[in-house]
C-alpha cells in the first residue's frame, strides 16, 4: 500500500481542538488546508494541546495495529504553503505533524494518555526555515516538548522513523520508544539535507511514560501554533496552512518472538 | 592535539541546540540543551581525558560544529 495520506476528515477520525486554534480544516486533493482561528488566547507549545485528529492505525490489510505487536512507522511531514499573518509577534507560529498514542479521545490528558510525536514548526517565513518539534508523555502525568533551533533555509520536508517495542504495553520498559527525524528540501531539489542537524533523536526515558496498554495504536495528526496568542479581529489575517501528512506502516500481528532458545 | 587534528582525522560530530519544556498541571519548566552526536576517535578522547589543554580543544572543536 505504501504511503498513505492522513485525512483529518476520514469517517473514523476522532477530532478535538481543546484550545480552539483552528477555524476549519479541509482535505484538498490529499493536502490538508488548515485555517487558523481569528483569535486564540491560549499560549501552549505542546502539540497534544493543538487541534488533533486520531485514527486507529491499520496495516496494509486493514488489520488493527496493536502495541503488543511489532510494527514500524515512517512519517513524512511536508510544508506546501501558507498565507496570512504568522510566525511574528502575536501571531501563530505554524506547527504540524503526526504521532502515535494510546487513546483516540482526550489526547491532551497527561495522566491517561501516552504518546510520542514529531513534526515541523515554521520559525522563519522568508527562508522557508523550520524547526523540528517533538512531544512525548513524560513522568507519568506530564508533557515534554522539544524544539530544535531553526534549521537552514528550505527545510520543509521532514521524515521521522518511530521505534516502538518490544518492551511496551504489559512489558512496559523505558528505552523502548523513540523517534528519529531529519529534514531538508523537496524532491525537486534532490532532497538536500539540512546540515545543522544531521538527525534529531527523541526517546522516552522513564518507565511510567511508556505505552502501557497492549491494545490499538492510534495515529494522530496535530496542527496548531507553537506558542503565542493572537487576535486578528480588528487587524491582520488569520493564516491558512497547507501541508501534507503521510505515513507508511509495516506490521506483523504474529508477534515479536525472540525467546533466546 | 589541535582542532585541525580533529578536523582532519576520523572524528565526527553534529551539535545543535534544542529548547525543552515540560508541562505538569499547567506548570511549565523550560531549559535549553546542546545536543551532541559524535564519534570521537578513541585516542583523541583519551588525550582529552589526560590533558586539560586537549580537553579544551575537544570542547572548542565541538562548539565549532554547533549548528554549522
Amino acid at each position: 500500500m505504501g504511503w498513505r495520506n492522513f485525512d483529518p476528515l476520514a469517517a473514523d477520525v476522532v477530532a478535538e481542538d481543546p484550545n480552539s486554534m483552528l477555524a476549519s480544516i479541509a482535505n484538498t486533493g490529499g493536502n490538508i488546508v488548515a485555517t487558523f482561528a481569528t483569535a486564540c488566547n491560549v499560549d501552549t507549545e505542546h502539540p497534544t494541546n493543538f487541534a488533533v485528529y486520531a485514527i486507529p492505525l491499520t496495516n496494509n490489510y486493514g488489520e488493527p495495529v496493536n502495541f503488543a505487536e511489532p510494527f514500524s512507522l515512517l512519517t513524512q511531514i511536508e510544508f506546501i504553503s501558507a498565507t496570512g499573518d504568522h510566525s511574528g509577534n502575536a501571531q501563530p507560529e505554524l506547527a504540524w505533524g503526526l504521532g502515535i498514542c494510546e487513546n483516540a479521545t482526550d489526547i491532551d490528558n497527561q495522566t491517561t494518555n501516552k504518546w510520542i510525536c514529531h513534526g515541523l514548526s515554521q520559525g522563519n517565513v522568508t527562508n522557508n526555515q523550520h524547526s523540528m518539534l517533538q512531544s512525548k508523555s513524560y513522568g507519568g502525568n506530564s508533557s515534554q516538548r522539544s524544539y530544535t533551533s531553526n534549521m537552514g533555509a528550505n527545510t520543509g520536508l521532514c521524515h521521522a522513523r518511530y521505534y516502538i517495542g518490544p518492551a511496551v504495553g504489559t512489558n512496559e520498559d523505558c528505552e523502548s520508544v523513540a523517534v528519529a527525524g531529519t529534514a531538508g528540501d523537496y524532491s525537486g531539489n534532490n532532497y538536500t539535507k539540512d546540515t545543522s542537524i544531521s538527525y534529531d533523536y527523541y526517546d522516552i526515558a522513564q518507565n511510567n511514560s511508556v505505552f502501557d496498554e497492549d491494545g490499538q495504536v492510534y495515529l494522530f495528526a496535530w496542527v496548531g501554533s507553537y506558542g503565542n496568542t493572537w487576535d486578528f479581529s480588528s487587524s491582520g489575517t488569520a493564516p491558512v496552512l497547507t501541508c501534507r501528512l503521510r505515513y507508511l506502516v509495516q506490521h506483523d500481528p504474529a508477534g515479536w518472538g525472540g525467546t533466546g532458545t | 592535539m589541535t582542532q585541525d587534528d580533529l578536523n582532519n582525522g576520523r572524528s565526527e560530530a553534529n551539535v545543535y541546540d534544542t529548547d525543552v519544556a515540560t508541562s505538569t498541571n499547567g506548570v511549565t519548566d523550560q531549559w535549553d540543551v546542546v545536543n551532541v552526536r559524535a564519534n570521537i576517535v578513541s585516542t583523541q578522547w583519551d588525550a582529552a581525558l589526560a590533558s586539560a589543554d586537549d580537553a579544551l580543544v575537544l570542547v572548542q572543536w565541538l562548539q565549532s560544529k554547533r549548528n554549522s
